[in-house]
């Protein structure tokens, strides 16, 4: 115990005066971890985009028309700025938003009339969600005046064409609309529909809960392979076979290893979860718990990452093995693609890698689900996998790896 | 302390040790002495325990090292031919971790580290990363390193190879005070001077197996008085030989078409007439060397070549 100790100690001691080596590996998950903060922010992402619309004809409805843009939901994804045709045009043409809507003069006289009358909307190529968005709500809200139109067609006659209406025709129009949704209520009310209302799960996606977990895993297999990579370092240093002619012997210098690396995946679990909460909103229900598997399911994939290292023929060997391993897990194991984006089968089998494992357990424990005996049956798998793989990787450096 | 007995390795099929048999006392120290593969750190790897052996038995302060391999590992000090450093660590960092493997703790450890520090000059660099250090410095902390628990036993690898001149002194000024303080070391080297200086017994070894061992006047001894004659030029090996085997007195080490290796007693007597009789016979004689008995002559004699060869 007190070699393991002495090894211990050794490692964090190393790790604390090379910081690089530490940062390299947990570097490109926390860029990735950046970025997906600077795209989304917190919570759920909601596209935004800028629209111009040029209102020709400045009448009561088409700035009623225009003004719909800024209103409810919309007004938290579009920005809406009035231009003239012409320079709306030109602003298109250089790309500065995501769509033009020009309402033509004559508009208003038209929908009085129940005349046909054309709105242009010109949208940005470069964009494919906020024109859409344009696109869609501009034309349901023709075909909701249409419909108004049908039903208050004879009320929209008494309206003055050409200029705004008085307050007292407003007023009339109100109270005749008021009449015929009263006179229409005997026909829906009582509504013959039975309507259950029950609180669903909030199906909007939580780009933090779906990201930040593989990039925390991302960052354990990385730390992993290049710790478990050090085994190499010491052999061509001597250190190794040094410490093995000790009475500590490999038991103690491999124990000290993966105590350190251990304390590497705590550490970097507690600064992910404080981190993904504080920066991406991560819900975490059960924090405490979710650091620990962190460090428990990381200390085994530092196991297995250690089987390769001792198992490969060469130092060069072992540096292209562990980087293909890394890669190949933390691409199919949910680590650059939530399993959610993945395509089924590969999200099946992805499922089932040793981090890919690890990771669907941590989002559980993050999002409070699964009953504690599921969990403690997952922490004694990975007791399980871990001691395997120690007993072989003790039993390989004693018998082959230092010869 | 140390007892090697009828030891033999295998890498395969590649014999890297036969039948090597040397005994190593307390306070004594032993050199193994032979060029680059002649097997001297296969033998110091079974000594030490990172290597099996395929036969024979290896005893360190009394405990077989395969069957009671904890006590044996506890006796040693080993210095390997690496700088088996951490090189971002400082010297008493790497002094503490290297003491704590073989049970130093607390106060105890920080003295011996001061202690070695002082022996090996390093005390006032002790807090430094070991990275900024020198070739030489870096090697009296690889020696420390392996003294700091006081070991009974040491073993010692080649511990001065790329070492500049002053400190390869402090080295082996520390080591002969290990020995006089009742260490046993077993010193492995391919510098002749090293061993013939520091060294009370010395076993020469060749392609794994000990040729020859004694202190250095029984070595000297199995040369006798003769020196050594190296020719260079253009010979007729079985010609060469026969002319020189007429000459008494000439042992004929090597003939070869381009060298002559003899042992010659009385050699500056003899040398006029021997390259006469090789000239007139036809042959050309490019480059004379005399050596006096030596190490190396020995060496030569035993194996026929050099030893840095």
């Amino acid at each position: 115990m007190g070699a393991l100790l002495v090894s211990l100690r050794k490692e964090l001691r190393r790790y604390r005066r090379d910081p690089l080596g530490l940062a390299a590996w947990i570097g490109i998950p926390v860029v990735l971890a950046v970025l997906l903060f600077l795209l989304f922010g917190r919570g759920s992402p909601t596209p935004h985009g800028r629209v111009l619309v040029a209102d020709q004809d400045d009448s009561f409805f088409s700035r009623m028309l225009a003004g719909a843009y800024s209103q409810g939901p919309m007004a938290e994804m579009l920005a809406v700025e009035a231009v003239t045709a012409e320079e709306g045009r030109r602003r298109m043409d250089r790309g500065e938003a995501a769509a033009l809507v020009i309402i033509p003069e004559g508009f208003g006289k038209s929908f009085l009339d129940r005349a046909p009358a054309r709105v242009e909307i010109v949208t940005n190529p470069a964009q494919s969600i906020v024109p859409r968005i344009v696109v869609e709500a501009t034309a349901a809200m023709l075909d909701a005046a249409g419909y108004f139109q049908e039903a208050f067609g004879e009320d929209l006659e008494s309206l003055p064409r050409g200029e705004a209406p008085s307050d007292a025709q407003v007023a009339a129009m109100a109270v005749a609309v008021n009449h015929t949704v009263r006179q229409a209520a005997k026909y829906f009310d009582p509504p013959l529909i039975d309507v259950e209302t029950s609180a669903g799960e909030d199906e909007s996606t939580d780009w933090g809960a779906l990201f930040f977990p593989g990039l925390l895993y991302m960052a354990v297999l990385l730390a992993a392979g290049g710790m478990s990579y050090d085994i190499w370092r010491e052999k061509q240093m001597g250190t190794l076979p040094r410490a093995a002619s000790s009475p500590g012997s490999v038991t103690a210098l491999l124990g000290g290893k993966l105590a350190a690396a251990v304390a590497v995946f705590l550490a970097l679990g507690a600064a992910g979860v404080v981190g993904g909460a504080a920066l991406l909103g991560l819900d975490a229900r059960r924090p405490v718990l979710a650091v620990v598997w962190i460090g428990f399911s990381g200390g085994a994939l530092y196991l297995l990452s250690m089987l390769l290292q001792v198992h490969a023929s060469s130092y060069r060997s072992a540096a292209i093995g562990n980087n293909l391993a890394v890669m190949l897990l933390a691409l199919v194991g949910g680590s650059f693609f939530p399993f959610e984006l993945m395509p089924a089968w590969m999200a099946g089998i992805g499922m089932w890698t040793p981090n890919g494992w690890a990771l669907l357990e941590l989002r559980r424990l993050l999002s409070g689900g699964g009953d504690p005996m599921a969990a403690l049956r997952a922490f004694a798998l990975v007791l399980g996998v871990g001691l395997v793989c120690w007993w072989i990787c003790v039993r390989r450096l004693r018998r082959a790896f230092l010869r | 302390m140390i007892q090697v007995e009828r030891l033999r390795k295998l890498y395969g099929a590649l014999v890297a040790v036969e039948n090597a048999s040397f005994e190593v006392r307390a306070g004594e120290i032993f050199g193994l002495l032979g060029p680059n593969g002649a097997g001297k750190t296969t033998t110091i790897g079974c000594i030490s325990g990172l290597l099996r052996p395929d036969a024979g038995s290896v005893r360190v302060n009394g405990h077989d090292v395969g069957a009671d391999g904890f006590e044996a590992r506890r006796s040693l000090g080993i210095v390997p031919q690496e700088i088996a450093l951490y090189e971002e660590l400082s010297a008493v960092e790497n002094l503490e971790y290297w003491g704590g493997l073989y049970g130093l703790r607390g106060r105890e450890l920080k003295e011996r580290s001061r202690e070695v520090l002082e022996l090996t000059g390093l005390a006032e660099r002790a807090t430094e990363p070991v990275k900024g250090f020198s070739g030489g410095m870096k090697r009296r902390l690889n020696l420390a390193c392996g003294l700091v628990h006081e070991p009974r036993v040491l073993l010692l690898d080649e511990p001065t190879v790329g070492v500049d001149p002053q400190s390869r002194v402090r080295l082996l000024e520390v080591i002969r005070e290990q020995a006089r303080a009742g260490a046993c070391v077993l010193y492995t080297t391919h510098y002749m001077e090293e061993a013939e200086t520091l060294c009370d017994r010395i076993g020469v070894m060749d392609h794994g197996r000990i040729i020859a061992q004694g202190t250095l006047a029984e070595l000297r001894a199995m040369l006798g008085e003769r020196d050594m004659l190296r020719l260079t030029g253009r010979f007729a090996p079985a010609a060469a030989r026969r002319l020189l085997a007429e000459n008494g007195g000439v042992e004929v080490v090597q003939a070869e078409e381009s060298v002559l290796l003899c042992a010659v007693s009385d050699a500056p007597r003899r040398l006029p007439g021997l390259l006469s009789a090789l000239a007139e016979s036809g042959m050309e004689i490019r480059d004379v060397t005399l050596t006096q008995p030596s190490l190396e002559s020995l060496f030569i004699k035993l194996t026929g070549k050099e030893l840095r060869e």
